[in-house]
């Protein structure tokens, strides 16, 4: 279903566990690098492969915010909002790249480029507001900031 | 059983050890408030309503998770605790949408409940919704209402734990936790065992929706009629309507039966056929071509006459009856004592064929010990013969999951056709069609093993496996399906001698060694989907799930102990109390059909649909009726034997009529009235009675359905005793057994038999290896017989093309 090298890197992935259903996570990444999100193919795939109940993939997806079950634009901003990046403006910064972009939260801008996402806790506090763009971190970010990451990515 | 000393509130109380602290204080009467926690489902605590102050743990603890120790000292209501419980209440409602009058379980809703004794009036917080749909049906059979959901998961380990089908799960996180499925629409077979333990109303039934509010309806404890486990279920009726079935309403109230909160799909979703607009309302008399609606003092003459006629000029052994399997033992009764002291004849029988497990060979050496869902769920080994129990019997396939998962019981199956219980069973031995007879051979006979192991297609090894794992366990349940034909049926009477357990020391050296592997399986293998076994160690302690919290676990006095999947839900009980043509000496009913028209001339059908069962030989049947100079048909449907009768008596269904029957387990169980006659409809046994009055014979009965029980415990040996009260009090009492005495049996003969039946076995079959692909409970709803709207559901299932493989 997969690239030969994603295919196979599946295989692999799946030596490192004692249980195949372990390596869900790991898996899940693949198929969102493969189709950039988790598309219902996917789910019951995946179930096929880790010997798994297609409810029980569905549950691991759907539980973390990195999955995504609908499409998603190829750079997802992703500001966290829990307590020391919301203290610090996280909330103004969300509302600022919703407005720049002409979105609402957690839709995707009309040229399927940006999709913007509040998520928990990104383990930056020290460093807070943090920004992540797809699996990159942006500290201590404000509007300016913000501005200029976002305009070298269009 | 060991018991600990603990203190509750101040008061010292005695408890078994290891019990949860919520289910001894509940037994003490101290109920703690709870949503996750649910007799018979893993502990979870989730919801944190039960929690307690146990001295010396700083912390205060969740009573469904902690096991009692001795010296325990529990307070259970104190201002800390109070704040703790509506702080939780609080943070339920906090995106709870509050909208009771709506709700179809407002009244017996564990929220309202909670929130009433525990909770406040108020939320100081408001979270945006769950999600933005707020109602939508996700099964023919089941609403979901995201938005009243409190997370509590107890349906989810219901499907996962009582079921094994993993049809609903809990997606999304936090506050946005909803209860829903891969792609919305649950696969599953329907039971509806999650909308019953459900506290609120996020999940709920759809035939019950908006249909009425729970404080009008009347519960009646009474007896499933749909298959011969005999769960009881609360029948909710209004206006005389009988409206829901359920195992367990939304208070807890069960109908305290052998299922305790288990149903199936049968029993909960097919009840609407007592209302179904295509009963028939009135007695019918053939006029020429039609039958024509006639009152019931014209066709009971007609009958009456008709009869006496045939009998004048024919002779008494001219007549024959014939009962249907489901039909109570009141009735049955009357209609073999009909036939012997009014007709005169012995040609009486209940239908049955030789698809069905022969219950004479079952009983040739008396009345082998039955096993009851409790024996099922305590026993070591399980093995499975011949049967799918989950589409044909669900309990029974509930109590052998259970066993398995929380007893570590060994499942060995048996069986030609897949089946979703192999996941369980330790092994599942598939055989060629038609062979299961050769592997109780094998067991029986030990030097035929190379023998029977090529009848059956299997390995030899396979074979000795299961032999070895009988002879070293303790306690044996054998259930068996109609695959098991009736020689083999008959040598299950030598089991309990010839696989007799060596010695104490064996079997218990076995279940250590079976119990460690379990271990090592659990932990280390790479198995497939979620363990069949419990890894869970908490889960044990939850032992009991049908019985009273605390009490020693049943045991049958022998080792051997059996369960006959009988298709019916009377069958066991109709050859009790002689309904069987051999034990009466005549003709079997399909003796009597093959008969008419020479040696049978009237023929009295009652319940049953003689066309119907044909099953490929209509025409022959409807030939064989048309050459009857009489056909009295009793019935709640115009059934195709019904249309060729020359007079017809509607009758009534399980839930109108009072009376007993006999589940597979050999448990007399009382059938209550929960609704008055439909129509103009009269029990079996009072139309029989009836006529027999007009003959000239009085049973005495005078209209009372317990003067038939008193006779029929007078004359039965294994009813001796019973009443209709005692059965109403006790709940179900199971027969006395007679086992067989082993020197009573022709060994040798009884073994030759079963070797010549073996060395017939065609070894042309192909063994099916399939894996199984039909959705869960496509053969069970196949099962129900009768177009009403809910069983028309259950059959076409959600109308989509493929069917889902299962496992997904």
């Amino acid at each position: 279903m997969y690239s030969e090298a994603n295919e196979n890197k599946i295989d692999e992935l799946l030596t490192h566990y004692p249980v195949k259903r372990s390596a869900v996570l790991p898996v899940l990444y693949i198929a969102q690098e493969e189709h950039g999100y988790v598309t219902d193919e996917d789910v019951k795939y995946i179930a096929r492969r880790l010997d798994m109940r297609v409810n029980e993939v569905e549950e691991v997806v759907t539980f973390y915010t990195m999955y995504s079950r609908k499409p998603v634009g190829k750079y997802k901003l992703q500001v966290c909002r829990t307590i020391s990046c919301q203290i610090l403006g996280a909330e103004a910064i969300t509302e600022h790249l919703c407005r720049k972009l002409g979105t609402g939260l957690g839709e995707t801008t009309s040229d399927g480029k940006f999709t913007v996402m509040e998520v928990e806790c990104l383990g930056y506090c020290d460093l807070a507001p943090v920004l992540q763009v797809n699996f990159d971190y942006h500290e201590q970010v404000d509007t300016a900031r913000v501005d200029k990451i976002v305009d070298e990515l269009v | 059983m060991e018991t600990v000393k603990l203190t509750i509130d101040g008061v010292e109380v005695t408890a078994p050890k290891g019990e949860l602290l919520i289910e001894v204080c509940e037994m003490n009467g101290v109920y703690l408030p709870r949503f996750c926690h649910f007799r018979g489902l893993t502990p979870q605590a989730s919801c944190r309503m039960c929690v307690v102050r146990v001295d010396k743990i700083p912390k205060l603890q969740t009573a469904c998770t902690m096991p009692v120790a001795d010296g325990m000292v529990v307070t259970t209501a104190s201002d800390e605790i109070e704040d703790v419980r509506s702080g939780m209440i609080e943070f339920l409602l906090s995106n709870h949408p509050v909208d009771c009058p709506v709700c179809d379980r407002a009244g017996e809703c564990e929220l309202q409940d909670q929130t009433f004794g525990f909770g406040e009036d108020r939320t100081r917080s408001r979270f945006e919704d769950k999600e933005p749909t707020l109602e939508r049906q996700i099964s023919p059979f089941i609403y979901n209402d995201p938005q009243r959901c409190v997370t509590c998961k107890r349906c989810t380990r219901v499907c996962e734990e009582w079921m094994d089908e993993f049809a609903i799960t809990a997606v999304n996180r936090g506050s946005h936790t909803v209860i829903s499925s891969f792609g919305g629409w649950v696969e599953c077979s329907d039971c509806g065992n999650c909308v019953d333990v459900c506290p609120t109303g996020t999940l709920l039934h759809v035939p019950y929706k908006y249909v009425a509010r729970p404080w009008d309806l009347k519960q009646t404890p009474t007896i499933c009629n749909y298959c011969s486990d005999g769960c009881s279920i609360l029948a909710g009726t209004r206006s005389e309507q009988f409206i829901r079935a359920v195992a367990r309403d939304g208070r807890g109230r069960t109908a305290g039966g052998i299922n305790n909160d288990f149903l199936c799909a049968l029993g909960r979703y097919t009840i609407d056929a007592v209302h179904s607009p295509q009963r028939i309302d009135r007695p019918m008399i053939r006029r020429g071509e039609y039958l024509v609606p006639a009152t019931w003092d014209e066709a009971l003459n007609f009958a009456a006459s008709k009869l006496a006629e045939i009998k004048n000029d024919d002779g008494g052994a001219a007549l024959g009856a014939i009962g249907a399997a489901r039909l109570l033992n009141e009735d049955l009764f009357v209609l073999g004592k009909f036939a012997a002291e009014t007709l005169g004849t012995p040609n009486a029988d209940f239908y049955h064929d030789e698809d069905e497990i022969d219950t004479a060979s079952f009983f040739r050496y008396g009345i082998p010990v039955l096993a009851t869902q409790e024996h099922i769920q305590n026993a070591d080994t399980i093995i499975l013969i011949g049967s799918d129990p989950n589409e044909e019997n669900p309990l029974t396939a509930f109590s052998i999951r259970w066993a398995v998962r929380q007893k570590s019981a060994r499942l060995l199956m048996v069986n030609s056709m897949p089946s979703r219980l192999e996941r369980q069973a330790e092994r599942a031995i598939r055989v060629r069609e038609g062979s299961e007879g050769a592997v109780v051979e094998a067991l029986l006979a030990p030097s035929r093993i190379e023998a029977t192991a090529a009848a059956a297609g299997v390995g030899v090894d396979d074979l000795r496996f299961v032999r070895q794992v009988l002879l070293e366990s303790e306690r044996v349940v054998v259930i068996f399906g109609d695959e098991l034909k009736a020689t083999a049926v008959e040598a299950l009477a030598l089991f309990e001698t010839q696989l007799a357990t060596p010695s104490a020391d064996v079997a218990t050296a076995a279940r250590n060694a079976h119990l460690d592997a379990l271990q090592r399986q659990v932990r280390s293998t790479n198995s497939t989907n979620k363990p069949a076994v419990n890894e869970n160690p908490f889960t044990s302690i939850v032992a009991h799930p049908t019985l009273e919290v605390g009490a020693e676990p049943a045991r049958t006095s022998t080792k051997f102990s059996f369960v006959p999947l009988f298709r019916y839900s009377n069958s066991l009980g109709a050859c009790l109390i002689g309904m069987d043509a051999s034990l009466r000496g005549g003709l079997s009913a399909q003796a009597m059909i093959n008969g008419s028209g020479g040696g049978i001339q009237a023929l009295y059908v009652v319940g049953e649909d003689l066309l119907g069962k044909a099953n490929g030989d209509e025409s022959h049947v409807r030939t064989q009726l048309g050459k009857l100079k009489l056909l009295i048909v009793q019935d709640q449907f115009m059934t195709e034997t019904a249309k060729s009768a020359h007079v017809v008596f509607p009758s009534t269904s399980f839930a109108e009529s009072q009376g007993t029957q006999v589940n597979n387990a050999g448990q007399v169980q009382l059938v209550r009235r929960v609704i008055p006659p439909v129509g103009q409809a009269r029990p079996d046994w009072m139309i029989t009675s009836s006529i027999a009055k007009l003959m000239g014979s009085d049973f005495g009965y005078q209209g009372q359905v317990r003067a038939i029980f008193k006779e029929i415990s007078e004359r039965v040996n294994a009813c001796a005793g019973l009443t209709h009260n005692r059965l109403a009090n006790e709940g179900a009492i199971q027969v006395s057994a007679a086992p067989p005495d082993s020197a009573g049996i022709d060994r040798a003969d009884l073994l030759a038999r079963l070797s010549a039946e073996t060395d017939r076995i065609n070894k042309e079959i192909e063994v099916d290896s399939s894996e199984l692909t039909a959705k869960a409970g496509s053969r069970l709803h196949g099962r129900y017989p009768l177009q009403t709207r809910y069983s028309e559901m259950l059959k076409a299932g959600d109308g989509r093309e493929s069917p889902v493989v299962f496992p997904a």
